[in-house]
């Protein structure tokens, strides 16, 4: 583990990757089904972006980009920003609305993007 | 003159033949615009004071819409601008009272219509023609005239008999409507009663029925629009005075000679949204006793296109958002018509148009789907932008990518899904409203963050109203307070503490534990900095200090303070080379405490930061297996019982925490980041009850846990608790413990 390509977001989609192997990530398969992409850069969006697949139809957490086709919707933002919004910090519409948070793809799938599909880290 | 009137377009100001309505504020625009033709025949067809056109110009303001009142043609003073009288067609003969006031002090040319305003106590009498012969409207005028200047002379008006002054219906309704909200105001600091016969007066005299009740308060005039109509808002009605417009008008004839000066204040409104509301709810409230007649359709949604362009022009991000413009945008789209007097909704604009009618107006952001929807939102991006860029100062160059990038959008096929969508009904109506209201929020949210940056910018952030300030020894009662686990308390007379003496390491230390222990890492870490500031050799600064930045996952400043852990201790400061390398690696870090716990194997500290380092580089198993060796060594240490609670519901081994933060609450009942995190992992397994249950114990114990309100927002919404979402953002946590108790 160095220390320039590490993102305060990998804890969190290292937990959500493991949360997809409980009961409650399978749950969300069922909820939601679809293939989110996320682009998150360090500092500016557009920069250095790390991405990463949150795949709620299959169950999985990949790094990397969507290789299997078209995500339903891909989202972009900061380091921080994501963080933010996955613990509910910051809501996604007025993430979208503030410009942190950029969408592509489609609607109806950008507004199931919501804190909740994210189990929360716990504080030592 | 009310606003109201203006607006509403109040009776008398129609002028037909024209093609605009009777909206005078249309008309002004129009004016402004440049349809200045037909200013004359506008005024030829005022019906209740039929101003000759000489008599049209009160106001020589090259701009200034200042025409004359209605019968105020008793006053011979000529308007060189034709376009100025267009303005004041819409004022009802009754309203001028400020005006003839006003207007009478008014000598120069050079003054401003909008600070007319005068109350009767300037009223200077020379002007006054008491005359009750002469034509109609002049009648009318120096009738009306004299029944208001009855007030400052304290002199109840009589009912005079007057000559048959042929005032139609609609007029006779104008003048009652006006004259009663009229009254209100001059003879505001009389009595209801008093009100009341000094109308039924004057409107028997004009022989017109009166049974209708004053309207609201009038509010003021444009930039003092927003104070005046507050005021007006929070006083009961009728009670605004005219001395409050007696005041203001003094105050401000002196300032404005520029006649511009009310083009321009009137394009800046920054009132807009009193304006504004002032607007909707007349024109929403029974637009019928104002009497619009003969308001045809088309020259309505002229008028209020042109308006909306004025105002569209602004650039002003408040302005374009509010329910005026907005307002204004639908009614010259046709979206809303009057008819007989009510705002109706006009046919539904089918989604498929709504695209290119976003792109003609700036509507306000009422729906962000709107946004979306076009390309071509040349001002809101930038507003945005901006705004967004002010509110970050450090955000310099992204706004301009931003921009770009939101008009390289890929918005047509968002506007096929949208109006697909709303055609099928599947738009959820949940979801739609939810992105709708968010930017109705967002400008709250604004102050939100700015509180919120202070924090995270590792600035300690001070309780307000500390009991403990002036405490003889407010350490020791500190200690005491954390001893017996009243972090709260021991939080404000640590604070106390250390505003007596900066420099106390063991001060900030506490203090840092205790924000820890009561889920704050935003404070515990600007806490912990100031102790180690204090004294950089502290060890459990540094241990505190690695752990907290772990939480935070910030990586780099984690590995710092547990390097310097190992530095700064006596036993294994010789482990690590003598230099301190620029970047530290993990691999190296945790290297070295290898070879330390291979030192010492039996010091659980050594244990404790490895399980830390561990959990930094996410090897929860590893750092699962040094926290229970750890706590093999020292069973009874809480703190430890958390960390491993944490890193096994990190590593989704929940029920494992569930175990090991149970352990730690058996041996500190207070420990509020068990509860949260005890609240976590039930979310985390989907069990969202039981999740809020233990949200709010951690939150009736510390009610400054932002992290806690917010997981505790997102478990009432998965357990569909909507009903508890407000108490839970207004921070009622009486409402939420008697509703979930343990």
């Amino acid at each position: 583990m160095t220390g320039e390509n590490q993102l305060k977001s990998d804890a969190i989609m290292e937990l959500m990757k493991l949360h997809m192997s409980t009961d409650a990530g399978k749950q969300l398969t069922k909820k939601i089904g679809l293939v989110y992409q996320m682009n998150i850069a360090p500092k500016k969006i557009g920069f250095n972006e790390k991405s990463f697949i949150v795949d709620l139809k299959r169950g999985e957490v990949k790094e990397g980009v969507y290789e299997d086709g078209k995500p339903d919707a891909t989202f972009s933002f900061t380091d921080d920003d994501f963080v933010k919004i996955a613990t509910g910090k910051m809501n996604p519409q007025m993430a979208f609305l503030r410009g942190a948070m950029k969408i592509k793809g489609s609607i109806s799938a950008a507004q199931k993007f919501t804190p909740d599909i994210f189990p929360k880290p716990s504080k030592m | 003159m009310a606003m109201r009137d203006l607006v509403t377009g109040g009776a008398a100001c129609a002028v037909p033949g024209t093609s605009s309505s009777s909206n005078p504020l249309g008309a002004l625009v129009n004016s402004l615009i440049g349809s200045s033709s037909k200013t004359q025949e506008r005024l030829r067809e005022i019906p209740t004071a039929t101003t000759t056109t000489s008599n049209g110009n009160l106001y020589a303001g090259e701009q200034e819409p200042f025409a004359a009142l209605p019968g105020l043609e008793l006053e011979q003073q000529q308007l060189p601008n034709p376009q100025g009288s267009e303005f004041l067609q819409g004022f009802h003969s009754v309203d001028q009272t400020g005006f003839s006031d006003a207007w009478n002090e008014i000598q120069t040319p050079q003054f401003p219509p909008y600070h007319v305003r005068d109350g009767p106590n300037n009223f200077p009498q020379h002007h006054l023609q008491q005359g009750f012969d002469g034509p109609p409207q002049r009648v009318l005028s120096n009738f009306l005239q004299s029944f208001l200047h009855s007030n400052h002379s304290g002199i109840p008006f009589r009912p005079t008999s007057l000559p048959a002054l042929g005032l139609s219906d609609s007029d006779k309704k104008c003048i009652r409507d006006r004259s009663s909200i009229m009254a209100r105001h001059v003879f505001a600091d009389k009595s209801e009663d008093f009100i009341h016969s000094q109308v039924n007066a004057l409107l028997s005299s004009l022989d017109i029925d009166n049974n209708i009740q004053a309207r609201g308060p009038i509010p003021g005039r444009f930039p003092e629009l927003e104070e005046y109509w507050k005021e007006s808002q929070g006083m009961p009605q009728g009670h605004n005075g005219a001395n409050g417009w007696v005041s203001e008008f003094a105050q401000q004839r002196i300032a404005h000679d520029d006649p511009n000066n009310w083009v321009q204040s009137f394009e800046r409104q920054h009132g807009a949204n009193g304006w504004a509301s002032e607007f909707e709810h007349e024109q929403s409230s029974s637009v019928q006793q104002m009497g619009i007649p003969n308001l045809s359709q088309s020259s309505v949604v002229e008028h209020s296109r042109i308006l909306a362009q004025t105002l569209a022009q602004n650039n002003d991000p408040k302005f374009q958002n509010s329910k005026f413009l907005q307002f204004v945008s639908k009614m010259s789209r046709g979206e809303i018509t009057v008819e007989d007097n009510q705002l109706k909704p006009g046919a539904m604009s089918a989604p498929g148009n709504w695209a290119d009618e976003y792109e003609k107006h700036y509507s306000g952001g009422h729906s962000w789907a709107d946004q979306f929807a076009t390309e071509q939102l040349h001002n809101r991006p930038q507003d945005w932008a901006s705004e967004f860029a002010n509110q970050n100062g450090q955000h310099g160059q992204l706004e301009d990518d931003w921009v770009k990038e939101f008009s390289n959008l890929n918005v047509n096929d968002w506007t096929e899904e949208f109006q697909n969508q709303v055609a099928n009904g599947t738009l959820g109506d949940s979801s739609a409203e939810n992105w709708a209201s968010g930017y109705d929020e967002y400008l709250n949210e604004i102050a939100a963050m700015k509180r919120d940056s202070e924090a995270s910018r590792g600035v300690y952030v001070f309780s307000d109203l500390n009991p403990y300030v002036g405490h003889p020894n407010p350490l020791m009662e500190g200690q005491e307070l954390f001893r017996k686990g009243l972090l709260s308390e021991a939080v404000l007379a640590l604070e106390a503490e250390v505003l007596k003496n900066p420099d106390n390491a063991e001060g900030w230390r506490l203090l840092g534990i205790s924000h820890a222990e009561n889920d704050d890492d935003q404070q515990a870490i600007a806490a912990m900095m100031k102790a180690h500031g204090a004294d950089p050799t502290n060890l459990e600064v540094l241990l505190a200090l690695g752990v907290s930045y772990t939480n935070e996952s910030e990586q780099a400043a984690a590995l710092k303070y547990l390097y310097s852990w190992l530095r700064h201790h006596p036993k294994y400061a010789s482990i690590p080379p003598l230099h301190q390398p620029e970047n530290l690696y993990y691999a190296d870090v945790a290297g070295l405490f290898k070879d330390a716990a291979k030192l010492s194997p039996d010091d659980p500290d050594v244990h404790v930061v490895l399980g830390v380092l561990y959990s930094l580089s996410r090897e929860y198993d590893k750092a699962i297996g040094a926290f229970q060796t750890a706590l093999k060594l020292k069973p009874r240490d809480y703190s430890l019982w958390n960390k491993l609670g944490a890193t096994q519901a990190n590593s989704v081994q929940s029920s494992d925490a569930i175990f090991a933060y149970q352990q730690a609450l058996d041996l500190k009942p207070n420990y509020v980041r068990a509860w949260a995190n005890m609240g976590i992992s039930y979310a985390n397994q989907g069990m969202y009850e039981d999740s809020i249950r233990y949200y709010v114990r951690a939150l009736a114990m510390n009610p400054k846990a932002d992290n806690a309100w917010q997981y505790l927002r997102i478990s009432l919404s998965c357990a569909s608790r909507n009903d508890m979402i407000e108490a839970c953002d207004l921070r009622n946590i009486d409402i939420l413990q008697k509703e979930f108790p343990l």
